[in-house]
């Protein structure tokens, strides 16, 4: 009796499925909204802004998040263009480092090994989108001087250089190399006077 | 009475369907969002800005911070080849050749993407600190005790994993794209139990 009392009929099935299938798609889709700490800002909180900062070889106790290459050292920068647009800058760059920038919710929207770059080393300047640079900035500001430009989707987020380690005999010298890493803040540009200047090509875009 | 019964059962069956899969899609993957070869999984678009809602459920739920899949590619192995569940209670052998790539590097974590604390403080072989055989191959030991040649050790317990990490892995720079060739993954052999 009490079985038949829960018996679902076939329509209550379908109305389970259907329902099931809504649930599936909000869940999928909610998550990002959910979980308010992604990767990017559970690192971000813990970096200065604006200043480049080179992480300790990762061991259990200085693994900063799950799933990171233990074999990789890497140095970070969050990132921050309120008050105009910021230079990276790595002269020492190896051809096999590994430049990237993510967004705030952990996209990685541009991505490019050092071996792309001219031999002065790794170049660029993030701008927002639709923000025009005069000519003159460029020629008032020495470090965007011939830095690539890089469109980047908000104000926030994180700029990280891998470098392989090739041994651990190597491991000072990749250190010492990512001492000339720079991440820059470079002020409130001035206003568009003359046409944009044409910046270098984009050697990579993670895309 | 029966109307509020059965309402109520449909409602807790679609929640448990529609959660248990969004769950499972997101943590496992599946053939539109995943590539499978042999016991090595990999998120075919991870870090993309157009990645597709599971792969990007899944690096928030992992809290991975995942390079773009052209420029880094990601294997992870939670089974040996024969599929079996990686244990640190067995010892196992990844053999092989190079991956492709300009760089490679092989690491143990726990199921949590956590590295295992170890007394030898070895973490992960990579394509320039790994032993070869003459022919160009490696072998690599994974076990919980030390073993002679390429050794990378395992937690004291417990289930783990293994990451494989390929950069330029699509040979942007080299002639395997041209080739169209594909990534030849190693193998996981498990060889003891204890």
């Amino acid at each position: 009796m009490k079985r038949r009392f829960l018996r679902p009929s076939l329509y209550s099935l379908v109305v389970a499925l259907l329902l099931a299938a809504l649930v599936h798609v909000a869940a999928v889709l909610g998550l990002p909204h959910l979980v308010r700490e992604s990767p990017v800002r559970r690192l971000a909180v813990a970096l200065p802004v604006n200043a480049m900062q080179i992480l300790p070889p990762l061991t259990p106790d200085t693994q900063p998040l799950p799933f990171l290459s233990p074999d990789l050292r890497y140095a970070m920068c969050h990132y921050d263009l309120s008050n105009g647009p910021v230079v990276l800058e790595v002269s020492r760059a190896t051809p096999s480092w590994i430049v990237a920038l993510f967004s705030e919710t952990g996209d990685n929207f541009y991505a490019a090994t050092a071996a792309g770059f001219s031999k002065g080393g790794v170049r660029l300047l993030l701008v927002r989108a639709g923000e025009r640079l005069s000519n003159s900035f460029f020629a008032d500001t020495r470090l965007a001087d011939r830095a690539a430009q890089v469109t980047v989707p908000a104000a926030r987020g994180l700029i990280v250089i891998a470098a392989p380690i090739e041994g651990q005999a190597f491991d000072p010298g990749i250190e010492g190399a990512m001492q000339s890493a720079r991440c820059q803040s470079i002020g409130r540009q001035r206003p568009v006077s003359r046409a944009n200047p044409v910046a270098p090509p984009l050697v990579g875009q993670g895309r | 009475m029966r109307l509020i019964a059965q309402t109520a059962l449909v409602l807790v069956l679609a929640v448990a369907l529609g959660l248990g899969s969004a769950i499972y899609m997101i943590d496992r993957g599946s053939r539109l969002t995943t590539e499978q070869q042999g016991p090595w999984r990999s998120w075919a678009n991870a870090g993309r800005p157009e990645a597709d809602s599971y792969t990007r459920g899944h690096a928030i739920r992992a809290g991975w911070l995942m390079m773009t899949s052209r420029l880094a590619r990601y294997y992870e192995a939670r089974t040996d080849s024969s599929g079996s569940g990686l244990r640190t209670d067995c010892d196992y052998v990844v053999e092989g050749s190079d991956p492709g790539g300009t760089w490679w590097s092989l690491a143990v974590f726990d199921r949590k993407g956590h590295l295992q604390r170890n007394a030898a403080g070895r973490y992960a072989f990579n394509s320039s600190s790994v032993m070869r055989e003459p022919s160009g191959n490696f072998q690599i030991t994974i076990a919980r005790d030390a073993r002679p040649g390429n050794w990378l050790p395992t937690g004291r317990t417990g289930a783990f994993l293994l990451q494989l990490t390929v950069l330029d892995p699509v040979g942007t720079a080299s002639d395997r794209a041209k080739a169209g060739r594909k990534i030849e993954l190693p193998r996981v052999r498990r060889t003891t139990c204890r």
